[in-house]
């Protein structure tokens, strides 16, 4: 766990993206309350017992599942602590969103504690999202880090539960819930983007935009998990086709290991 | 540039290479062979999601050829973007198919007249049917795949399917994305998106599909 690593991935912007921007005003105060961050680096952040359960291993899918459970304590608790929040996020359709987005998270963890029954770890005692509420641009900023992580971290285990033997068809409902996460992704980012960020509804390259770069990049091993700036599909180099590495970057969604996720999602745990 | 302009910028530079690959379509149809019959193995699935990625290239390819009166700019401009994800998806699995020995069907040929798609809302309503249709096939289809790295292929491009789907629903009835008609809101799935079995979807492309594809043979489980 290389926290400093982290802080200073949460500080980059890629040089191409703001040669695209306009509104760099919006983009600057955003980085400029993002800076916050490094108020974390000062805060002793214990890296919790369900962070280590995580990274135990995965020798079934029970493992995977309590890993995707883990994330998803984490991601239904960021929500909650957002919505909780009095101003943080614009009422109305925004509101409306994030409130669907949470409702799904619970129905996530309602779900995958479900199917683990006896063998699902305990929630952790509770996450520190540092500067994450400190503005409605710094909000949308960490839900877009934390649903491109979850697509890419379900996109990273299909194979394992796959390998498993698909018991009790847990590949379907973790693809169930993959593409939800996406849908989720897809719309945050839309609301990025009317709050000032220039970006689509799917991955550049692998432009964070003044989300986390880590989610972005490449996993463990890279060959396996490749940055989703890769261009290689199915041992061809796209680009020859007569598209352009953004186009085809756009195109498709890389899976991320899980020691990369937890590396990602570690720091805002509390033990 | 005004915020409203992000997709037409980028999709401005992105037009060339896309009519470059719109001229190499395949338009071979063979009226001799007016059924595509699926493999009973993987291959047979991986041949169906390149079914689906044409239906839908054939689809986008459609509207950015002839877009509705009242699409604003930046609707056409994402919806070339939509086209030339789905042409990168057939390229790919076409790609894939070669790999395992079989040739990329050349007679693929749909028919979206039963749409609407002379308005934005007519658009809009196929495109959202389209893409929810193509998350649920990808849900659905996984479990067939024996390859873990085949079933990476097709999840590579089953979330981009899902952002595309969440990206229409919203254009269509903004806060959609991911409403309770595809994510379930209640009971044991709630928190799930739908999943299909390929011969739902494939009741579904045969509306649209001028030769038939009978996936009778393709692995149910």
């Amino acid at each position: 766990m290389n926290l400093f690593h982290i802080l200073s991935e949460l500080e980059k912007v890629e040089p191409e993206t703001m040669a695209k921007l306009n509104s760099r005003r919006d983009i600057f105060s955003t980085l400029a309350s993002m800076g916050k961050k490094a108020a974390l680096a000062a805060a002793p952040i214990a890296i919790g017992s369900a962070f280590n359960k995580a990274l135990a291993g995965t020798k079934d899918v029970f493992d995977v599942f309590n890993y995707a459970l883990l994330l998803e304590y984490l991601e239904e608790d960021f929500y909650a602590q957002a919505l909780a929040k009095a101003g943080l996020i614009p009422t109305g359709a925004p509101t409306s969103a994030i409130q669907l987005i949470k409702k799904h998270e619970t129905a996530h963890v309602t779900l995958l504690k479900g199917a683990l029954g006896a063998k699902a770890n305990p929630r952790p005692k509770g996450f520190d999202f540092g500067p994450a509420f400190d503005t409605y641009a710094n909000f949308l900023a960490y839900a877009q880090s934390l649903e491109d992580t979850g697509v890419r971290a379900y996109k990273g285990k299909a194979g394992e539960i796959k390998e498993a033997g698909n018991p009790n068809n847990y590949l379907t409902v973790a693809l169930q819930i993959h593409s939800v996460e996406a849908r989720h992704a897809s719309h945050i980012r839309a609301m990025r983007r009317a709050n000032g960020v220039m970006q689509a509804n799917w991955i550049t390259n692998a432009e964070a935009n003044g989300a986390v770069a880590a989610v972005y990049g490449a996993g463990k091993p890279a060959t396996t998990f490749p940055s989703e700036a890769n261009v290689m599909q199915a041992g061809v180099d796209l680009t020859t086709l007569g598209y352009t590495k953004e186009q085809v970057s756009e195109a498709f969604d890389e899976g991320l290991d899980q020691e990369t996720v937890v590396g990602i999602a570690g720091p805002f745990i509390m033990s | 540039m005004q915020r409203r302009s992000f997709f037409q910028v980028a999709g401005a530079a992105a037009a060339t290479s896309a009519l470059l690959l719109a001229g190499c379509k395949d338009d071979n149809v063979t009226p001799s062979e007016p059924t595509l019959t699926l493999g009973n193995d993987e291959k047979g699935v991986l041949s169906y999601a390149y079914v689906l990625e044409q239906m839908e290239a054939s689809f986008y390819q459609k509207v950015v050829a002839t877009p509705p009166a009242d699409f604003s700019a930046e609707e056409k401009a994402i919806f070339q973007q939509l086209y030339e994800h789905e042409v990168l998806h057939r390229e790919y699995l076409g790609e894939v198919l070669t790999s395992v020995g079989i040739t990329p069907p050349t007679n693929l040929e749909f028919d979206f007249s039963s749409f609407t798609l002379t308005t934005r809302a007519g658009v809009l309503d196929a495109a959202q049917q389209l893409e929810d249709l193509g998350v649920a096939a990808y849900n659905g289809a996984a479990k067939l795949i024996t390859t873990s790295l085949y079933l990476t292929a097709l999840a590579k491009i089953s979330s981009v399917e899902a952002r595309h789907a969440a990206l229409v629903r919203d254009l269509r009835q903004p806060g959609s994305f991911a409403a309770a008609d595809v994510v379930a809101a209640s009971g044991e799935l709630a928190g799930l998106d739908d999943s299909k079995t390929p011969l739902q979807v494939l009741e579904v492309v045969n509306k649209y599909s001028v030769i038939k594809i009978a996936g009778a043979d393709l692995p149910k489980a």
